[in-house]
């Protein structure tokens, strides 16, 4: 449920005031420090519930935030450029990847459907009917 | 509008009054910010033939050829201006890479190519970072993966304001330049991002934090 659906127009302010103490924590948050959550819900009454659900993903924000790692990651296995065509498949966006290899959205030439194509490692090593 | 950070503001003064080696500094000083936003929104297929530092160096260089343009109109803060200036590369070389038909680069969905599906997987990587028993690093992986599946189904606008407040750690100032909206917007925005986001990870994520 998301309880600014609950909100009424009026409570407008109570929305940014809101939205003033989520910013607020998070800052806190991502300094590292400490939070007192529980002086947080009592100061604020009106928005303890809100604030309570909230704090895991703030924390987590902050978290990643703070790794100071915030990059598209390196690529591991070289198969980080997509294929383009192979054999009857022409390759149009990748949709996972996992220790088995990459799923790719990928369109069936002949048949012109839309398939979702699984390229295993060291495939690209390999005859592409071997995939 | 609030004074940029002081030091920004004083190298800009000197830089208003012909003073080269001000102008130097200034654009180094944001050389790593740039880089490490452009290498966030490259997408992926072309990361093997564009280094985010050659892009950066462009934007630098043309930076330094409009600076006396910039000083006499501020349409942005300075950060954001330099930002937008990279940002217009990167699509440059998005449609240079597209129109010559390299297929392996094409991508459907163009509107997204800014914020690529990738940053969803770097604002993921991030937290899988950091475990450091097995244990905990399984469970790492496993939150990254409902991590990433929640910001996946987050819609752009969302993800966005999320991506530039905490992987751009942009202030909620140079947000507000860069989305046009105002300090407070951005704030409702936030927030409303932080809510989707919460209820896409549901209940155990509580409990699988630190």
């Amino acid at each position: 449920m998301n309880p600014s659906a609950l909100i009424p127009r009026s409570a407008h302010t109570a929305e940014q005031s809101l939205a003033d103490l989520i910013e607020e924590l998070s800052a806190r948050l991502e300094t590292g420090a400490p939070v007192d959550l529980a002086a947080y819900l009592e100061d604020h009454p009106d928005h303890a519930e809100e604030l309570r659900r909230l704090f895991p993903a703030l924390q987590m924000l902050a978290d990643l935030s703070r790794s100071g790692t915030a990059r598209v990651p390196v690529p591991e296995t070289g198969l980080e450029a997509t294929p383009g065509d192979l054999g009857d498949f022409r390759i149009l966006r990748e949709l996972g990847r996992g220790g088995m290899g990459v799923v790719y959205e990928a369109e069936q030439l002949s048949l012109r459907r839309r398939v979702a194509l699984k390229v295993l490692p060291f495939a690209s090593t390999l005859d592409s009917r071997q995939l | 509008m609030p004074p940029a950070e002081p030091d920004t503001e004083q190298l800009l003064k000197s830089v208003a009054q012909g003073d080269t080696d001000a102008r130097d500094r200034l654009l180094a000083r944001h050389r790593q910010r740039l880089r490490d936003m452009v290498a966030l929104r490259l997408d992926r297929r072309l990361s093997a033939r564009v280094d985010p530092s050659d892009v950066v160096q462009e934007a630098l260089a043309e930076a330094a050829r409009k600076l006396g343009d910039y000083l006499e109109r501020r349409p942005l803060p300075f950060y954001p201006w330099l930002r937008q200036l990279a940002l217009e590369r990167l699509l440059q070389l998005n449609r240079w890479h597209v129109q010559t038909g390299k297929r392996s680069v094409r991508r459907e969905e163009s509107a997204g190519w800014l914020l690529p599906d990738e940053s969803a997987l770097a604002l993921a990587n991030c937290l899988a970072g950091h475990g450091s028993s097995p244990s905990a690093r399984l469970r790492r992986q496993e939150l990254r993966d409902r991590v990433q599946t929640a910001l996946a189904a987050l819609g752009e606008r969302d993800r966005e304001v999320l991506v530039l407040r905490y992987l751009e750690h942009l202030s909620t100032r140079d947000i507000a330049a860069v989305l046009g909206l105002t300090q407070a917007g951005v704030k409702t925005r936030q927030l409303r991002a932080v809510r989707r986001l919460r209820d896409l990870l549901g209940d155990e994520i509580a409990e699988e934090l630190p």
